[in-house]
């Protein structure tokens, strides 16, 4: 059982950290519904600035939990957000960092609080936002391939394991089935094909680009009209090919139309063109393929996790058992498609 | 159990979800919302789990037994009476030894050259193929 995080323990932590912010206190903390790998809090912190004027800043604090479905931690999601942020891929700045977890029950990182705007792929599929996708997906995709042509070198990447463009697709693939076998709530034949399939050949890279690896609808802000704000969720960066980003973000499991358009919001076709604007990259089909059956296991192997990780009593959140039941029948399916077996 | 457990939890799934859940906010609301799709799953395969578990178990020790027969690897006498206990939770781990079994044995076809591997490779492929329309959710987005 976590610790409670609240207005007055939080406040006293950040008082010591703040000094020079008079009469500082944290109000409003409350807690909202994102993802399953991480607890997400809202606040605003008051205080009386250098000249007695009353501030008040908002803010988002995420908190590592004692066990999660994929295996990040604060340290590297924060150091990932520094490592992009001003280099033409909007995120939110990172204020702070406490690895000790001492102080929460888990280490914690404190960011802005970006403010007023949505993130919901579920808001996606109201009858009033479709006018908006073709222009929301547009600039998802662009931001995405804006992504895959920053240059890794004018990156402090140094705390994400070394890879190379020959090395990184089986990287990959090792480090998902290890997670997958490490986990699995039962026999996967499915995916033990599809890793099978996998090992047999794997693509070239054209270049190292910083790859987010959550990078889908629900994963960034936009405004109310379809602008993209921010992407968030950068637990899982790390070096490697850029089309991971692309096919991870076509995954079936994140067709929250349940149809054919990806993320619910594009064909796979629209989707690809809009990244190729931005990437500078022509698109491999074999070598997308590859990695769009690579993202089923990395998929498979997140959803196995959170239901051994439910399963073990390591953490009773509902959704680590709700993700298990509700995808991994999905991530089944789209690897069936995948190899032609559907 | 009467009321019919299909049917109630069908209707308390939809009582969370209609009269709970816009009560609520935030993390809250995300845990109840999720709840209930749940026991709207419990629902939607309760009524059919054990047969479709008692379909699955025949259909795997079937090809199980062709490949045994056909040379690949030994097949083991202790998977042999898919209806020797009817619990769910016992089908259960039937199937997740027999799942096991064919993992082994698609593999070892799969290297194979001959008409028979292809054959027996077809049939893996034809019953994964229908045991994931059998555990298919009727919320799921593919």
């Amino acid at each position: 059982m976590m610790q409670p995080i609240t207005d007055d323990n939080l406040g006293a932590y950040l008082r010591q950290k703040f000094p020079e912010k008079n009469d500082l206190k944290v109000e409003g903390l409350y807690r909202l519904p994102l993802g399953a790998s991480r607890e997400t809090f809202r606040f605003d912190l008051v205080y009386q600035d250098g000249a007695g004027q009353s501030q008040t800043e908002k803010m988002i604090l995420r908190r590592d939990p004692p066990a999660s479905n994929v295996d990040s931690d604060r340290q590297h999601e924060f150091l990932s957000y520094q490592a992009i942020y001003g280099h033409g891929v909007p995120v939110p700045k990172m204020l702070l960092l406490e690895n000790d977890a001492a102080h929460f029950g888990g280490a914690i990182s404190i960011a802005e609080d970006m403010r007023g705007f949505h993130n919901s792929e579920y808001q996606f599929q109201e009858a009033a936002w479709l006018p908006k996708l073709p222009h929301v997906a547009k600039q998802f995709y662009n931001c995405m391939g804006d992504l895959a042509a920053v240059d890794v070198a004018k990156l402090d990447l140094s705390f994400m394991p070394a890879t190379t463009r020959e090395t990184t697709a089986l990287q990959e693939l090792d480090n998902w089935v290890e997670k997958l076998e490490k986990n699995t709530v039962e026999p996967e034949p499915i995916c033990a094909a599809a890793i099978r399939h996998l090992r047999r050949w794997q693509p070239v890279a054209t270049k190292l680009a910083m790859v987010h690896g959550d990078l889908r609808a629900g994963n960034f802000l936009y405004n109310d009209d379809g602008d993209l704000i921010a992407v968030l969720d950068w637990e899982m960066a790390h070096v490697g090919d850029p089309l991971e980003d692309l096919a991870w973000s076509l995954n079936r499991a994140f067709c929250f139309g349940k149809d054919d358009r990806r993320g619910g919001l594009v064909s796979r076709a629209q989707a690809i063109a809009h990244w190729e604007e931005t990437s500078g990259i022509k698109v491999d089909e074999k070598a997308l393929h590859w990695w769009e059956l690579f993202a089923c296991i990395k998929g498979q192997a997140i959803w196995d996790t959170c239901g051994a990780i439910w399963h073990r009593n390591q953490n009773r959140d509902v959704i680590y058992a709700y993700a298990s039941w509700w995808l991994r029948n999905t991530q089944d399916r789209a690897i069936l498609e995948l190899m032609g077996k559907l | 159990m009467i009321p019919n457990i299909v049917e109630v939890a069908k209707d308390v799934a939809e009582r969370m979800s209609r009269d709970v859940v816009p009560r609520l906010t935030g993390f809250e609301a995300n845990n109840v919302a999720m709840s209930a799709a749940m026991i709207g799953m419990m629902a939607e395969h309760w009524d059919k789990a054990a047969s479709d578990l008692v379909a699955e178990n025949t259909s795997l020790l079937q090809i199980l037994a062709l490949g045994a027969a056909s040379g690949f690897g030994p097949y083991d006498g202790p998977f042999d009476n898919p209806l020797a206990d009817l619990r769910v939770h016992a089908l259960s781990a039937l199937n997740a030894r027999l799942r096991q079994a064919l993992i082994t044995l698609h593999a070892a076809v799969e290297d194979a050259d001959s008409p028979v591997a292809r054959q027996i490779e077809a049939h893996i492929w034809a019953e994964l193929r229908a045991s994931t329309e059998r555990r298919k959710i009727s919320a799921g987005n593919f």
